[in-house]
Order: C-alpha cells, then structure tokens, then sequence
C-alpha cells in the first residue's frame, strides 16, 4: 500500500488510555492475552479422553469460528449472519476426503490405497444410494486430505472475497449486509439438502474416517486437541498482530465512523473485503478442525441457527476483544452442555435470558464488562465522578 | 406449459404471494419502518397460532365459556371460529408487542443489530414456554364448512383455488389496505411517518414519540399474530413453527425495500410467483424429483443477486445509504 | 458504532453497577453446574444406570418426546415390580437437541463412557442413528431403536424394535395389490428427501417391478416442507390409484390439508402412509384425513386386552387426550425385551445380553413378540389401518407375525445377516444403488 495517508490518530474506544498505548506495542496485553491462550491447552491432560475432549475440540473450532465473527463485526462492524456457510465449506471439503477415505477403507480394494483416486474408486454410501455411476470427477481429489485440506481453506477465501467484494462495492451495510449474508446462506443450506447423492442431503456425512496426516494416523482426540489448540492460538496470535497494525486502527476506525474514513482518502471497500475474506478463511479451517473433531458434517452447518449461535457466543464473550469470542463460545456450549444435562427443558428459557440481560446490560460482553469493572475499580480516588451526558 | 399449467402456475403465484405478503406484513413495519431487527416476529406468528387453537379448540376457551354461563344458568353452546380468532390474535399477540416494545425494544432503538439477538433470545423464550404450556405436538385446528374445499365454479378449472387460499388473499388485501390508510390517511399515521423521518424534530413538534413507537410496534405485532392465525390452519401449528416463515419475512422485506409498504407486497409478489413459476417449469420440463427445494434455491439466488445490484431493493426510498 | 454509541451513552456508573449485579448473579447462577460432571452414584449396589436418548428441544421433540413418555412408563412398572435383578434402573435423561451430527454422538458417548449405563433407548431419525452407530459399536454400548426403518443396516450394536423394510413396506404394497385391497396398479410414490423415503421407494420399485408394475411417479419434498400446491397438481394430473406417502414429520398435515382442500378424497385416491401414525394425527382435523391409510404394526385401537391395559396406563400417566401409537408402544415394549434379555442372561454385561436376545418373547401391546437373534430385529404382526372420524384407525388387514429381514433379497441381493453364528456375522453382496 503505497497510499501517503496521514498518520491519523484513529480513536481506539477500547482503550480509554490509549494515548499512552498508541505509541508502542501493549506488551502488557499481549503477555495476558499469551497466558491465556497457553491455558487451552491444560484441558487435554485432565479431560476424559474419549467423551470430554472430542467435545472440547469441538468447542474450540466453534471458538475459531466465532473469532472469525468477531474479526468482521466486533472490530469491523459487519454483523454476518451467514459466516455458517463458510464454515460449512471448509468442513465439507474435509467431510469429502475423511467419507471417501473410509468407503476406500471398507472396500478393502488392495489396488487402491487410502488417497488413490480413479473412476473406479470406491463411492460413497450416499452416492451409490444416489444416481451416479461413479464418483463424480470434481469430488475425486479430494480423497487426498492435502488437497481437500488446501481447498477448504482456499475456496472459503475465495468465496468470502467474490461474495464480499460484490456486496461492498454495491454499497450494502449494516442491516443490509446481515441479511443478504443470511438469504445467501439460507439458499446454500436448500441445495446442499437437497443434492443427496453428490453432499449426502440432509443426511449428511456421518462416520467419517481417521483423520490421517503425514502418516500418522489420529486414532486419539489428544494429538487433534494440540493441533486444534496449536491452529487456534495462531490464528489468535495472527488476529492480535493485525488488530494491532495500522490496518486493524483503520478496521476499527471503519467501523466506528465509515464516512470519515473514507475522506480521509481510504478504499474502505478494500479493507472491509480483505477483513472479510480473511474471516472466511478462518471459518473455513474452524468447520475443517469441527469435522475431524466430531467425525460427521451435516446440512446444519449451513443452518440459520448455527450462524447465529456464533454471533451469540461473541456477543456473550465481548465483541471488538480477542479473548472474548473464545471465552464466550467456550463459556456458552459448556454451559449449554452441562445445564442441558440437568434441566433439559429450561435450557432454551435460560439461553433466551442469557442473550437478552448480555444485549442489554453488558452491550461490550464479559470481557468489556470486565475491563470497565477493572477501570472502575481502579480509578483515581480522587476522580470525579463523570458527569453523565 | 399448456394453458392449464400457466393457469395452474398463476393461481399457485396469487396464493403463495399472498402468504408472503401477509407474513412480512407485520415485520415491514418493525424492520422496514421501525428497523428493529425482529427475530421473534415467526415467534408471534406461532403466538398468533396458538391464540387461534386456543379460542377455536372446543376443549379450551368454547368450554370454558360454557361452562361459566352454565354458572348463571345460561345453558350455551357456543362455539368459536377462525372469524373470533382473528381479532383475538390481533389483540394478544398486540399485547405481547407492547409489552415487549416497553419492557425491551425501547433501549435498544439506536442499536439495530442488538435488536436481533434480543429478540432471538425473546423467541427461544416464547417457544419454550408454548411447549411446556401445550406440549411439543402438532396442534389441530378446525375449519369451518363455508373454508374447506374448492368453490365449486373454480373445481376442475385451472384456477382450481382452495377456498381458505382465496379467503387468505382478502385478508392480505383486507391488511394491506387497512394498513395503507392508517399511515397515509388518518392523524397516527402522520405521527408514526414524521417519528419515522426525524425523530427529534417530531418530538420537538409535540409528538410523543415513545407513545408513538409503542403503539406502532404493538400493531406490527398484532398483525404478526392475524398472519399466525390464519396460516396455521393453512399449514402446521407447532411451537418452533416460528423459523419456517421468518427467514421468509424477512427477504420479502429486503426485497421489496426498506420502509415501503409497497414493497413488503413487491416482494410478496415477487417472491410467490417467481416461486410457483419456477417450480412448475422444472416439474413439467425435468425430470428433477423435488422441484420445490430447487425453485426455493433459485429464488433465493436471485434475491441475493437482485439485491447485490440494486442493494435499495424493488422500491427504493429517497434515502442514500441504507444501514 | 456500537461501542462509541454505548460508552458516551453509558451514564456514569449506575449501569455498570447494575450490570455488575447481573453478571454476578449469573454467574452464581451457574455455580451449582460447576460439579455436575463428578456425580457420584451413592448406592450403585442397588441400581442400574439406562440412558435415554431423545431429543426434547429442536425440530424432532414433536416426534421424540412420546417416546421418552413411553420409556419412562415402562421402567417406572418395572422398578415397581422389583426392578431388574433385583436392581431399581435409573433413567439418565439426555437431551442432544435435534442435532444429529454433533450433540447426538456427544450425549452418546457421555452416555456409554460417563454414566457407563448398561443400556441406551434412543433415536428417531436415520441421520442420528447412523451419526451414533460408531459410537456404540466403538465402545460396545447397546442401543435399543423404537421406529421402522429402511433396513440396509445391520449392526451388533442396535437392537431394532420398529418394523424392518419386510414387516411395513413390502406387506402394505402387497395388500394394496391384491384385491382385498383394490388391486390398485398405479402407483404415486411420494416421499420426504432423505435415506428413509428413497430407499422405502427402492424397495417399493423393485417389488412392483416384480409384479410387472411401475410407479407412475416418484416425488420427494424436503423434510418440513409446507407448500404441496405444486405436488396436488402433479397428482391430479397423474391420476394414480394410490398415493404411497414416504413423508415425515409435520409435513403430513400440510399435505393432507391441500389434498382435502383439492378434493381429492380416500375414496377417490387413498393415501397409504408409513409414516403417519395417531400421535401425528392429533396435529389434523379429522374430516380431511378420513378414510386414507396407515401401515404399521401397532394401533392405539387394537383390541387386545395387554393394549387396552397399556393404553389405559398411558393415559393415566399423562392425560387422557394423549394417544399411543407404533413407535410409542415399540418404545414401551422395548424396555421389557432388555429387562428379558438381561434376566435371562443375569448380568448386565453387554455382551452376555446380546447373547440371550435371540430367547426375548414378549406380550407387547401389538401382540406376542419376539427377537431375532440372527439380526436382532423384532417379529412383528404388519396391520393396515384405516383412519376414522377419532383420529384412530380401523384396522382392515392383519397379518401373522413376520420374520424381520433388513435386507429384502429383491432389494439387496447377496445381502444377509446372522450374528448369531459367529463365522457369518454380516454379509455383504454388491452395493446397491438406490437412485431411480
């Protein structure tokens, strides 16, 4: 970017002192954002390996894919709510390779080994249930988990770039933009349960295959949870690096004042669809890491409800905070895990509270509640109070 | 497509327009006109169901009634219809609308987008108290004689139209008109569009502008609940029967643009006939085995890419940004 | 924007007070959830741990929740009359929320791993059984399945007590061809799409095809699906003599309701479901369903006095306006088969059960029934039914009890399976395409 723009001080909100913090790197919040992180990965050595931890992994793609959510909306300003359908990509692609993998698998064809592919690879159950002859020629590759693996993180990004270029250059925003996000996403999740015999229809792909890599084959939830944890913790680190570039202080500033940014001169088009590509990508490795976790994919990730499950779980975490989503997605399905288990009715009512005192007591989630408490409680003991405006 | 099924297809257009339009009603005043994101407007529709099944039911309110007059000696039968649910509908679910506009909306008008998981939340609430109040299962609901059927000069035409479809036609066209005049001819109509336009400006012209949005929200609702009423002996009544129409509503509405009553019907139409048409070219020209889902993809393309183009949807409003 | 908005909006300190309260009493709240994982059974000496696995919130409670009803009258009797083995069962309830590829298998695995209950009575709906069948066959857990199914699955780790493909499909196909009942030849084959219609209309396809029939028509609408105008029209013009209806869920009442409206009546063209049974009924009026029919093993209307017993149970547990129906009574009975099995074995060893469920002869509310040891599916008597002006069914065509078969050699040739003979196990024939 070659762009001379002036060295605006953008108005951080998060960071009431942000004068100081403008300057430099905040250290201070970097080493706690870190310590927390390396937390996620104290789970894995005393959960119940076959029951707890495959549900944590879970937990923690839905915590990836609610940090792509938070990317566009807490620090971007863009409610999606169809960010589903990028998940849904990136977990089919890797639904793909772990079903035709196990249909290799199951027909113990010794010609062909677990990533060959040729018209006379073994179909899935889906497929023979269905009309094809054999599979289908795009579907082919994907047997090879690299590939398929390549592709549900490119083809996200891709998606997410084509789809989010269109919609900023045509002007949509706010309202607009949730719910064209939403019909795109709502038609995606009509053909996918309807082509039964080339995505499994609402059937879906259950009793997928191993996850194998580099030969080594994850019979056990522990080693995916270092990879999910490894995954997730990068991308956090990733998205606290360009929160805190430049380009973030202009995301921010985007969303806070769009019209001023763009007289100041800057292509916000550019920058919303990059942030929002970039958001597909995560999403798309988020619905990856979900599938070898719970060894199925269905029609649901591209549900209404599963989008906006996500959007809870940043705005019960805290938008526009990097811990926050992670937290909230964590803190929510646990709950909705454990209270389930005891008060199976009410759960819903409970939820439905839940959203309703976040939305209207605690707009920022807990962790902006949080840091405003910490504020509070620290503030000079001679500070006036703030008049109220 | 011989005459038969384009006659067949225009008349699936006019009854799947009509329920369109009469589902989106009450969400293009909350969102188009109000812009409150309101997730629980499918929930009020099911609210408006059970009000229905709950005044038509001969075990429930009818029973009850009697059994009070049987008290003073009044020996009744009375026996309520889908004509005394509708008011009913109208008014209970309106009021569920206020109370919701006074105890939650009101906070949130100047952030739109926390409308939506506010009343996400309120919906989860609604649908589940109804499942524990009435159980999970299908409610029935009863017609009476002069709705069912097919009239009998339409029987074997093409234009052979259940008689509830053509009942629901003048319904929508009976709300439709009804809302128009409201807004563009009586005085709380011009309040509620010069609350709309400026909002300070009409508070400072003396204007009760919370009065205002209660009520208006309270109507929007009340309409929800008489789109539930009637659907629901239409289709199935159950208590997550909320989320089949409210993706629907709310498309309809983004289609037909935002704060224009015309265009919650331009979508309607739109939307309905696209849709029965689709679905009749591929079921008389494929061999497709469920052509429903697929007219249902197409349109929903199309709308996406409609609105990628024109972002202002069928009927713009003079405004020059719409967030 | 909607932070800037809130924080020059946020009048001084009252409401992060107020937010404070609220965020810490939510937490408190949530506190007495903390432990909930290390439950500890305090007297596991007299009690035995099942599970139940139904969905109570989402799309499928309308469907599941009768079945949760049903299972908890059955151990409710049996604790009564002594428990099992001396054992009172405790039910562990879960509920994976009609979400079939995630919570299902979860709650599955909290199940048979946390709780370690001895047995799990669950499922409705294909997808969710074959999302939990790896579960259980990886940690040989035992599941008890209550509804029909399309057959084409076999494992050693289901025990399926709903009618396989050869007690419901092929049996109404037959009665509707012969001329009792009405030598119907042309056949509408309509169907919600997914695993269990398309392979119900298989079957149906090949079996007529036998005969030297085909459908006139094949159609199938996703599941939920509300708008039939186009399909009544497509039925019209087809004209067929009967309509084998494959649809699931609540989108009968959306399809009987246009049929009515349309005028097409039973004694024109009949519906002949597999999926429609009293407790789906209770969602329709009574006069636009009058006279079309139902296929299944069992009907509330059944006039044995072990049903008229169990319904009258039924009834006085949970109100008198609710019905019973096939899955419900299989879900009822299905309890006692494991209580039998169990007996008969005297261990709760899952292993030593399978071993003995081959001997489980049962009065069911359907009649006299028994397992099959080979594939651990259950004989069962096949009814047509006829729907009366109640919403209950006369019942026109009762067979004997049938030997399960899930799968029908016209479908599956090659296919077969025998657990109780060790060197068989399952075979596998040629895969078998289903499309059209």
């Amino acid at each position: 970017m070659t762009k001379s723009a002036p060295e605006t001080t953008v108005p951080d909100t998060h960071t009431e002192n942000s004068a100081i913090e403008a300057s430099g790197f905040p250290t201070g919040r970097f080493v706690v954002f870190l310590v927390l992180l390396g937390c996620l990965y104290s789970p894995a050595f005393f959960l119940d390996p076959f029951y707890r931890l495959p549900q944590f992994n879970r937990f923690l793609a839905l915590a990836l894919f609610a940090l792509s959510v938070d990317l566009i909306w807490g620090y971007t300003g863009l409610l999606s709510l169809g960010q589903g359908l990028y998940f849904g990509i990136g977990g089919y692609f890797i639904a793909y390779s772990l079903k035709l993998q196990k249909a290799a698998l199951d027909a113990g064809n010794p010609a062909f080994g677990r990533y060959d592919w040729g018209p006379d690879m073994a179909m899935t159950d889906y497929m023979f249930q269905g009309q094809l002859n054999e599979v289908p020629l795009l579907i082919r590759p994907l047997i090879n988990i690299y590939t398929a693996g390549f592709l549900a993180v490119l083809v996200p990004t891709l998606v997410a770039t084509f789809f989010g270029w269109i919609v900023f250059r045509s002007g949509i925003k706010g309202v607009y933009f949730s719910l064209v996000t939403q019909a795109l996403v709502f038609a995606v999740f009509t053909i996918i349960s309807t082509q039964r015999s080339y995505t499994g229809g609402v059937d879906g792909q259950p009793g997928l295959a191993n996850l194998e890599l580099f030969e080594f084959e994850f019979k056990n939830y522990f080693h995916l949870n270092l990879v999910i944890v490894t995954i997730l913790c990068f991308f956090a680190l990733l998205s606290f690096f360009l929160i805190q570039s430049k380009f973030g202080k202009i995301l921010t500033a985007i969303r806070d004042n769009e019209f001023r940014v763009t007289a100041l001169g800057y292509d916000t088009a550019m920058y919303k669809a990059f942030v929002f590509a970039f958001a597909g990508l995560m999403a798309g490795v988020a619905g990856a890491l979900s599938v070898c976790a719970t060894k199925s994919a269905g029609p649901q990730f591209f549900s209404i409800e599963e989008s906006i499950t996500v959007v809870i779980f940043v705005a019960v975490g805290g938008r526009g905070t990097l811990i926050g989503p992670i937290l909230g997605a964590l803190l929510v399905s646990v709950g909705q895990d454990r209270i389930n288990s005891e008060f199976t009715q009410a759960w819903p009512i409970i939820l439905g509270c839940l959203f309703i005192a976040v939305v209207v007591f605690l707009p920022d989630g807990i962790v902006g509640g949080l840091t405003r408490a910490a504020k509070w409680f620290n503030r000079p003991a001679l500070d006036p109070e703030p008049t109220p405006t | 497509m011989d005459s038969t099924q384009f006659g067949e297809a225009l008349s699936n257009s006019l009854s799947s327009s009509s329920i369109l339009i009469l589902a989106a009603l009450g969400l293009a005043i909350t969102f188009g006109v109000m812009r409150v994101i309101n997730m629980a407007h499918g929930d009020m529709m099911m609210l408006g169901a059970y009000t229905a099944y709950v005044v038509t039911d001969r075990r429930m309110l009818p029973r009850a009634l009697n059994h009070l007059l049987g008290l003073i000696g009044i020996d009744a039968d009375i026996d309520l219809n889908i004509f005394v649910a509708i008011p009913a509908s109208f008014l209970v679910v309106g009021f569920v609308g206020y109370l919701l506009e006074v105890c939650l909306i009101q906070f949130l008008y100047d952030r739109p987008l926390d409308t939506l998981l506010a009343t996400w939340g309120v919906g989860l609430i609604m649908q589940q108290s109804i499942n524990l109040t009435f159980g999970a299962n299908l409610v029935p609901m009863h017609l009476p004689e002069m709705l069912q059927g097919t009239p009998e000069i339409l029987q074997g035409t093409a234009f052979a139209i259940p008689s509830l479809r053509l009942f629901i036609v003048g319904v929508t066209l009976f709300c439709l008109f009804g809302v128009y005049w409201w807004f563009f001819q009586t005085m709380s109509g011009l309040k509620i569009r010069a609350v709309v336009q400026n909002r300070e400006m009409a508070a400072a012209l003396g204007v009760s502008t919370r009065q205002v949005d209660s009520i208006t929200f309270a109507f929007a609702s009340g309409l929800a609940g008489v789109a539930g009423c009637i659907l629901a002996h239409l289709y199935n009544t159950k208590y997550n029967m909320g989320g089949d129409y409210v993706v629907d509503a709310f498309t309809v509405v983004i289609l037909g643009g935002m704060g224009q009553l015309a265009g919650a019907a331009g979508g309607g139409a739109a939307i309905g006939t696209g849709n029965s048409f689709i679905e009749k070219l591929l079921s008389v020209f494929t061999k497709m085995d469920s052509p429903a889902a697929m007219a249902k993809f197409f349109i929903l393309v199309l709308v996406v890419g409609f609105l990628l183009v024109r972002p202002s949807g069928l009927f713009a409003t003079k405004e020059r940004s719409y967030d | 924007m909607i932070h800037h908005s809130d924080s020059t909006r946020t009048p001084g300190s009252t409401l992060i007070r107020i937010a404070w309260t609220v965020f810490a009493g939510l937490f408190a709240a949530m506190l007495p959830f903390v432990g909930i994982g290390c439950k500890k059974s305090t007297d596991s000496d007299n009690t035995v741990k099942v599970g139940i696995l139904h969905s109570q919130t989402g799309t499928m409670a309308i469907s599941e929740k009768p079945l949760i009803d049903a299972e908890m009258l059955a151990i409710e009797e049996i604790n009564a009359a002594g428990g099992v083995l001396g054992k009172k069962i405790v039910p562990v309830v879960e509920d994976p929320e009609s979400k079939f590829t995630t919570v299902f298998p979860e709650k599955a695995k909290k199940l048979l791993l946390q709780d370690k209950v001895a047995v799990v009575f669950g499922c409705w709906t294909s997808v969710s059984r074959k999302n939990v069948l790896p579960v259980f066959e990886e940690h040989n857990g035992l599941l008890f399945y209550p509804v029909q199914y399309e057959g084409n699955e076999s494992s050693r780790n289901i025990v399926y007590t709903g009618a396989a493909p050869n007690q419901q499909i092929i049996p109404a196909v037959d009665w509707l061809l012969s001329k009792e009942g009405g030598s119907r030849k042309k056949f509408y084959l309509l169907g919600s799409n997914y695993v269990f219609p398309r392979t119900a209309n298989f079957i149906i396809r090949k079996h007529l095809k036998e005969k030297g029939l085909e459908p006139v028509a094949e159609e199938y609408t996703e599941l939920g699906h509300k708008e039939y105008q186009q399909v009544v029209q497509n039925i019209k013009k087809a004209n067929p003599d009967v309509i084998f209806s494959t649809i699931n869920g609540d989108s009968n009442i959306n399809f009987y309701n246009e049929l009515a409206a349309a005028g097409i009546t039973a004694d024109k063209v009949p519906v002949v479901a597999v999926s429609v049974g009293e407790d789906e009924l209770r969602g329709l009026d009574p006069s636009k369903v009058k006279g079309h029919l139902a296929a299944w093993n069992y009907f509330q209307s059944l006039d044995t006095p072990k049903n008229k017993e169990f319904v009258k149970k039924f009834q006085a547990k949970y109100g008198a306006d609710r019905v019973t129906d096939d899955p419900i009574a299989a879900a009822y009975a299905q309890v006692y088969y494991w209580k039998i099995a169990v007996e008969k074995a005297g261990a709760f060893d899952v292993d030593k059960v399978r071993a003995k469920l081959g001997e489980v002869e049962f009065d069911a509310p359907e009649g006299r029934t028994k397992l099959s040891g080979k594939n651990f599916h259950t004989h069962k008597s096949f009814m047509m039914g006829r729907i009366r002006d109640d919403k209950q069914f006369d019942i026109v065509y009762k067979t004997d009890p049938i030997e399960p078969d899930p799968y029908p050699q016209i479908a599956f040739p090659g296919w077969s399976c025998d657990w109780s003979d060790k060197n068989k196990g399952l075979v596998k024939g040629t895969p078998v395409k289903i499309g059209s």
